[in-house]
C-alpha cells in the first residue's frame, strides 16, 4: 500500500481545505514536511493515523478539539481527512486506487467510508474498515505510523502486547489463528467422544475443561488490555519526566530521581538474588533438620557396631576365600569340601567384609556427616542471608524517603508547570502501579487456569483409553492432534528463522551505524531486543546508541514485514507493505547519529513520509536523504497579532532560506506550501 | 538497499533454499503428506479470515472440520 495523496478540511490548525500529494516513485520514496514546533507536524501524523483507525497517537493532546477553532467560529461544525491510496496487492490486477474519509464534529465521529476509484467513478466498499485492516492491520499502526518524539518509551523489553505485535507484524497471526481453530476443531471432536461413550467421568472431565475454554480467553484478554495500559501509562509517565526534565529548576531533582530509581533497581535485583539464596538454602535445610535427630541415632549405632566388632566385620572376603582354596583354617585344621567345616566357613562370606561394603558404609558415614553440617550451619547461614536483606531493605527504604524529599522539593518549587508535571507524574506512578497489581493477579490467574486445563487433559486421556471409541471418531481425533503437532513444530522452525533474520539484518545496520561494536540479542521466547557492547554488558535503552537501536528496530521491522514476499515464508500471513510515517524522527537522537539513522530509514522503506523541524535538520541529514527526496512541503505556522519582537523562524535549504513562521495574520492557522 | 546488506540478504535467502532443500530430501512420507495438508489448511484459513469477510470462528470450525474429514492420512 502506498499512499497517493491527503485532503484535510478544517481539521486542527489547518482552516479549510488542503490537498497534499505524497510521492510514490519507488527511487524518490521520501515526502518531507518541514515545520516547527506547533506549526501542526502531530496535527498531520494524527490525521493520517486517524483516518485509517480512528484513533490517535498517545501523545495527541486535546482530542476532543478536531475541528478548527476559527471554523467553528464561522459555523463550520465538521471536519474531515481523506487519504488516497494505491494498492499493489490485489490478485489479478496491477493495482488498485481507494479512497478513505472519516469526518467528526469535537463531539463525535459523523461518518467513515471507503471508496474503490476506478475510471475516475469511486464506489463505496461494504465493511471498508476490514479492508483497511488487510492495507495496514490494526495492530500494526503503531509500528507504520510513528510518533518518534515518543521514541524513549518504546518498549523493547518484551511484554506480551510487544511480542503479539512484533508477531503479528512478521507475519505470524495466521498460523496463530489456524492453530487456535485446530485446538477448538479438537475439543469439539473430545466433545463429541464424551457424548459418544457416555462415560459419567469423561463427561465431566470435558464439562470442566469447556468450562475453563469459556473462561480463559476473558482472562487473557484482560491480561493484554492491563499490559497495553502499563505501555500506555509508561509512555506518557517517560514523557512527563522528559518535561520535567527539560525545566531547569527541576532538571537536577529529576536527574537525582533517575540515578536513586536505578540505584534502587540494582538493590531489589540484590534482594531477589538473596531471596533466591534464601530459599535454597532452606530447601536444602529443612530435610536436614528433619533428618538430623535419625541421623545422629544411625551415626550412634554405626558407632557402637564398630565398637562390638561388627563393622565393618573382624574377617574379610579374601580370608574366607583363602581358607575354602587352601582347605586349611588358620588355626591348622582341614577344611574339607563337602564337610560340614567347609559349609560353616562358606556361610561367613554372607558376612564377610568386602571393598564395596566399606565404601558403603564410608559413604553412610559421609552423608550422616552432611545432614549433620546443613542441619549445624543453617541458622547461622539464613541468619547471614536474612541479616543482608534487612540491610538491603534499609538501604531501599533511605532511598525511597530521598525519592519522597524529592517530590516535596518538586512540588515546593514556585513554578505552575513543575508542580503540574510533577503533580502528573504522581498520578500516572501511582495508577501504573495499580494497574502492575492487576496484572500480576491476572496473570497469576492464568497460569492456575492453564495448569489446570493441563491435568483434565492428562485425564481425559487416560480416561479414554479404558473406553470403547467409535474407530472413526477416534480417527478423526488422531488426525487433528497429528496436524497440531506438525504445524506447531514448523511454525516455530519459521519463527526461529524469522527472527534469525531480524537479528542479522537489525545487526547489519548497527554495523554500519554505529560508531561502538555493539550487537543487538533478541530473546526467541519474549522477543525483547537488548543491546550487549564489546564486554557482553547490556546497553541502556536510554542512551544515544539505545534510541539508534530503536529506530533501527522499526525500519528493519517494517522492511521485514514486506520482504516477506521474497523470502517465501509460507507460513505466513500477506505481507504488509506500507508507508512509514515518523513525526520528529531525529529530535531524540544524538546528533552523532541522525544522518545514519535517516540513511538507514530512507533505504529500509518503501514509501518514508518524515515530519521534520528546522532544529533537526542538519547537514548530515540533508546528506542522507536529498538522494530519495521525491516531495517536499513546508507547514508555515501563522499567527495573528503583530510580530513585535518575536523571532521569524527559517529553514536553510540547498542556499536558499525559507520562512517557517508569519505574523500578521487575519487568525491563526498553518498552511502548507510546496516547495521544490 | 546497499551492496552488503542486500548481498548478506540473498546469502541467507539461498543458504535458507539449500538448507529446506537438504532437509526436504530427507522427509518420510508422512512428512510429506502432513506439509502438503498444512499449507493447504494455511490456504484455506487465509481465505477465510481475509479482513474484509464476516466468518465466525464456529463456521470457520465447522469447514476446517470438514476439509480434515475428506483428507484420508
Amino acid at each position: 500500500m502506498k499512499l497517493i495523496s491527503l485532503e484535510l478540511s478544517d481539521f486542527r490548525c489547518f482552516l479549510g481545505s488542503h490537498r497534499i500529494e505524497f510521492s510514490h516513485d519507488p527511487e524518490r520514496r521520501v515526502t518531507i514536511f518541514h515545520g516547527e514546533n506547533g506549526a501542526g507536524k502531530t496535527n498531520l501524523l494524527n490525521a493520517i493515523h486517524w483516518c485509517f483507525t480512528g484513533k490517535f497517537t498517545p501523545r495527541f493532546q486535546d482530542k476532543q478539539i478536531l475541528v478548527n477553532k476559527e471554523a467553528s467560529r464561522q459555523g463550520r461544525r465538521e471536519c474531515f481527512v481523506e487519504i488516497v491510496l494505491q494498492d499493489e496487492s490485489e490478485r489479478g490486477s496491477s493495482s488498485a486506487i481507494y479512497r478513505i474519509r472519516r469526518s467528526a464534529t469535537n463531539d463525535r465521529e459523523t461518518g467513515f467510508e471507503v471508496f474503490r476509484v476506478e475510471k475516475g467513478n469511486s464506489t463505496v466498499v461494504p465493511a471498508g474498515q476490514g479492508l483497511i485492516h488487510r492495507f495496514l492491520p490494526a495492530g500494526l499502526v503503531s509500528w507504520f505510523f510513528f510518533d518518534a518524539e515518543a521514541i524513549g518509551s518504546l518498549e523493547l523489553s518484551g511484554s506480551e502486547p510487544f511480542r503479539q505485535d512484533l508477531r503479528k507484524t512478521l507475519g505470524f497471526d495466521l498460523v496463530d489463528t489456524l492453530l487456535a481453530d485446530l485446538e477448538a476443531v479438537y475439543t469439539k471432536r473430545r466433545q463429541e467422544v464424551a457424548s459418544q461413550t457416555n462415560d459419567k467421568d469423561l463427561k465431566e472431565i470435558q464439562s470442566r475443561m469447556d468450562d475453563i475454554d469459556r473462561a480463559l480467553p476473558g482472562l487473557i484478554e484482560e491480561r493484554d488490555k492491563h499490559e497495553r495500559k502499563v505501555s500506555e501509562l509508561s509512555a506518557e509517565l517517560e514523557l512527563v519526566r522528559a518535561e520535567l526534565a527539560k525545566k531547569p529548576k527541576a532538571e537536577p531533582l529529576e536527574k537525582n530521581r533517575r540515578s536513586i530509581e536505578a540505584e534502587m533497581a540494582g538493590f531489589s535485583r540484590e534482594k531477589l538474588e538473596y531471596a533466591r539464596r534464601a530459599a535454597e538454602t532452606v530447601g536444602r535445610a529443612a530435610p536436614a533438620t528433619f533428618l538430623q535427630t535419625l541421623v545422629a541415632r544411625l551415626a550412634g549405632k554405626l558407632d557402637e557396631q564398630e565398637v562390638r566388632g561388627r563393622l565393618p566385620s573382624p574377617f574379610s572376603d579374601q580370608l574366607v576365600d583363602d581358607i575354602l582354596k587352601d582347605h586349611k583354617c588358620i588355626c591348622g585344621r582341614d577344611v574339607n569340601e563337602g564337610t560340614e567345616e567347609e559349609k560353616r566357613i562358606r556361610d561367613l562370606l554372607k558376612f564377610a567384609s568386602t571393598g564395596e561394603l566399606n565404601r558403603r558404609i564410608n559413604a553412610v558415614r559421609y552423608l550422616s556427616k552432611d545432614v549433620e553440617r546443613f542441619g549445624r550451619e543453617f541458622p547461622a547461614d539464613i541468619q547471614s542471608i536474612r541479616s543482608k536483606m534487612a540491610s538491603i531493605d534499609r538501604s531501599i527504604g533511605s532511598r525511597e524517603d530521598r525519592l519522597k524529599e524529592i517530590t516535596q522539593e518538586l512540588q515546593g518549587i514556585d513554578q505552575d508547570e513543575i508542580k503540574k508535571l510533577e503533580h502528573r507524574r504522581i498520578e500516572l506512578e501511582a495508577a501504573r502501579t495499580s494497574i502492575l497489581m492487576s496484572l500480576g493477579a491476572v496473570k497469576h490467574q492464568i497460569e492456575n487456569v492453564e495448569a489446570r486445563k493441563a491435568d483434565l487433559k492428562v485425564r481425559y486421556d487416560l480416561t479414554v483409553k479404558r473406553l470403547a471409541v467409535n474407530a472413526r471418531l477416534n480417527k478423526e481425533m488422531k488426525k487433528v492432534q497429528r496436524l497440531i503437532a506438525y504445524i506447531t513444530a514448523a511454525a516455530k522452525e519459521q519463527e526461529k528463522r524469522a527472527l534469525n533474520v531480524l537479528s542479522i539484518e537489525l545487526n547489519s545496520v548497527l554495523d554500519r551505524y554505529l560508531t561502538k561494536h555493539y550487537r543487538a540479542k533478541i530473546d526467541p521466547a519474549t522477543y525483547a531486543v537488548q543491546l550487549i557492547d564489546e564486554d557482553g554488558k547490556k546497553v541502556g535503552h536510554s542512551t544515544g546508541e539505545g534510541q539508534v537501536l530503536k529506530f533501527a528496530f522499526i525500519a528493519t521491522v517494517v522492511a521485514m514485514a514486506a520482504k516477506k514476499t521474497q523470502e517465501k515464508i509460507e507460513w505466513l500471513s500477506v505481507p504488509t507493505v506500507a508507508p512509514l510515517v515518523l513525526d520528529a524522527p531525529f529530535s531524540a537522537l544524538d546528533p552523532v547519529y541522525q544522518g545514519s539513522v535517516a540513511k538507514n530509514l530512507a533505504n529500509q522503506t518503501t514509501q518514508l513520509v518524515l515530519m521534520i523541524s528546522s532544529a533537526a535538520w542538519g547537514e548530515s541529514v540533508e546528506e542522507a536523504l536529498e538522494p530519495f527526496v521525491g516531495k517536499r512541503y513546508l507547514i508555515v505556522s501563522k499567527e495573528a497579532g503583530a510580530r513585535g519582537q518575536k523571532p521569524i523562524k527559517t529553514l536553510h535549504l540547498k542556499g536558499r532560506d525559507y520562512e517557517l513562521n508569519q505574523y500578521g495574520a487575519a487568525h491563526p492557522e498553518s498552511v502548507f506550501g510546496e516547495i521544490a | 538497499m546497499p551492496a552488503n546488506n542486500s548481498s548478506l540478504a540473498s546469502l541467507m535467502k539461498s543458504i535458507g533454499e539449500e538448507v529446506d532443500e537438504e532437509g526436504k530430501a530427507g522427509w518420510t512420507e508422512e512428512q510429506r503428506l502432513l506439509e502438503a495438508i498444512s499449507k493447504e489448511l494455511l490456504h484455506l484459513e487465509r481465505d477465510l479470515t481475509l479482513p474484509d469477510r464476516t466468518i465466525s470462528k464456529s463456521a470457520r470450525v465447522a469447514r476446517l472440520i470438514e476439509f480434515i474429514e475428506k483428507k484420508d492420512f
